[in-house]
């Protein structure tokens, strides 16, 4: 039996990554494992039927197995079309009924994102903010204060300059979720997409309220219930976790 | 050591003498040499004194590796076999399995070896079992790991596969 013939009679044995790995080993390997009646084994054991499909002489099993055996988690996007340049943010904070925060905010703000921390932000906060999940930020001039028990509620508008039209991101949601350890309050809503992509669905925009620790303004937190809030954060980190991503996102909402 | 490698039981069995490619010889029971088809097909036809088989392509060192294998082998059968008759419970094949998989638990080399002298032999348990061996090895490793193990110089000046 001579070397070749030994790989010959493993090869059948070998699953399609090991297979695969034996074609990145040297040129005699590859000669040999590219022969596709390995690939057709390997096929037809993962997928039965498909050895009832007529040959076809444009596909190879090694092909067709590189194409479908990997889900492709990670695909490369293409550059965006939009860029933050080109967007408006409008956001809008009530507490209650009377409105506490009100500002257009343009794109490049909040892709710049808070540099500076202000004194007073706790490391917990810190560290969130300086996490790898992208997230937009924006340092809110001047702070306010909030009371721990009002209902506190935001509205997100979008602008693009190139259209010229606005999407919705947050209609009106509530911080429900006020997260004193974390010193974040959360709210957040689900992103209207264009008719164009009909069944994406369920993807969440989420805002957060980032507050001091408090005792830089002289006010405790948990002292009288009142809270200093520094800073807006805007994520979609249900499915964008980068700027590209983001951009891409935006550009599927429902532009009117 | 190699040259008394069965010393002779009485009553006297059959034996056949395996000569190694470096000139040793191995005297073992006829049953043993039999699992070898190769010694098997034609075995009849020759004269009892005249049953010395030159293994010109098997080293001493395999040799005795396979003869080893083919005793172990030959009485695992007899016992599987003997516990069968009187139906009494063994677990004779799955302690045979067991003492497959430690016998070609061996370096790349000797597998090598054994792969080759089991074709040449034509034996075919423990071709399979070498060729089961040799694609485990493989089984899980990245190309680089591949070369390590089996010793293989990477050729390839460009590596169209690296980005798949």
């Amino acid at each position: 039996m001579a070397y070749a013939e030994i790989l010959k009679a493993v090869f059948p044995f070998l699953e399609g990554n090991d297979l695969a790995s034996c074609m990145q080993v040297c040129k005699l390997w590859r000669d040999i494992a590219s022969d596709d009646y390995f690939w057709k084994c390997i096929c037809t054991k993962r997928w039965p039927s498909i050895g009832k499909k007529p040959s076809d002489s444009s596909m190879t099993y090694h092909k067709f197995f590189l194409t479908f055996s990997k889900r492709h988690k990670r695909r490369t996007l293409l550059p965006p079309q939009l860029s933050f340049d080109d967007l408006d943010f409008y956001i809008d904070i009530w507490a209650g009924e009377s409105l506490i925060f009100s500002e257009a905010i343009p794109g490049p703000i909040l892709q710049g994102g808070i540099k500076i921390h202000p004194s007073g932000t706790s490391d917990i906060l810190r560290c969130h903010l300086e996490g790898p999940d992208y997230k937009m930020t924006v340092l809110v001039e001047p702070k306010f204060t909030l009371c721990s028990n009002e209902n506190v509620s935001v509205s997100v508008l979008v602008g693009r300059k190139d259209t010229n039209k606005i999407a919705c991101i947050v209609h009106r949601s509530f911080f429900s979720y006020m997260d004193r350890t974390a010193y974040r309050a959360l709210a957040y809503d689900y992103l209207d997409f264009s008719p164009v992509h009909p069944f994406v669905a369920g993807i969440r925009a989420w805002i957060s309220l980032l507050f001091l620790d408090g005792v830089s303004d002289g006010v405790k937190p948990g002292s009288d219930g009142l809270i200093n809030v520094f800073g807006i954060a805007m994520d979609f980190c249900d499915v964008a976790n980068s700027e590209e991503e983001v951009l891409w996102l935006l550009d599927m909402l429902d532009w009117k | 050591m190699k040259d008394s490698f069965n010393p002779s039981i009485e009553p006297p069995k059959k034996t056949v003498t395996l000569v190694s490619s470096d000139g040793y010889d191995f005297e073992v029971e006829e049953e043993v040499a039999l699992e070898s088809q190769v010694i098997k097909d034609g075995f009849e036809d020759k004269a009892v004194d005249d049953r010395e088989y030159l293994l010109f392509n098997v080293h001493s060192d395999t040799l005795e590796l396979i003869i080893k294998y083919c005793e172990k082998h030959v009485s695992s059968r007899k016992s599987i076999s003997a516990a069968a008759a009187s139906s009494s419970s063994s677990n004779g094949e799955e302690a045979l399995k067991e003492w497959d998989e430690h016998f070609i638990s061996v370096d790349t080399n000797t597998l090598y070896d054994i792969l080759m002298a089991a074709d040449y032999l034509n034996i075919k348990s423990l071709l399979d079992l070498a060729i089961q061996k040799v694609a485990d090895t493989i089984h899980g490793r990245s190309p680089e790991q591949i070369r390590k193990k089996f010793n293989i110089e990477n050729d390839s000046i460009i590596d169209p596969w690296a980005s798949e």
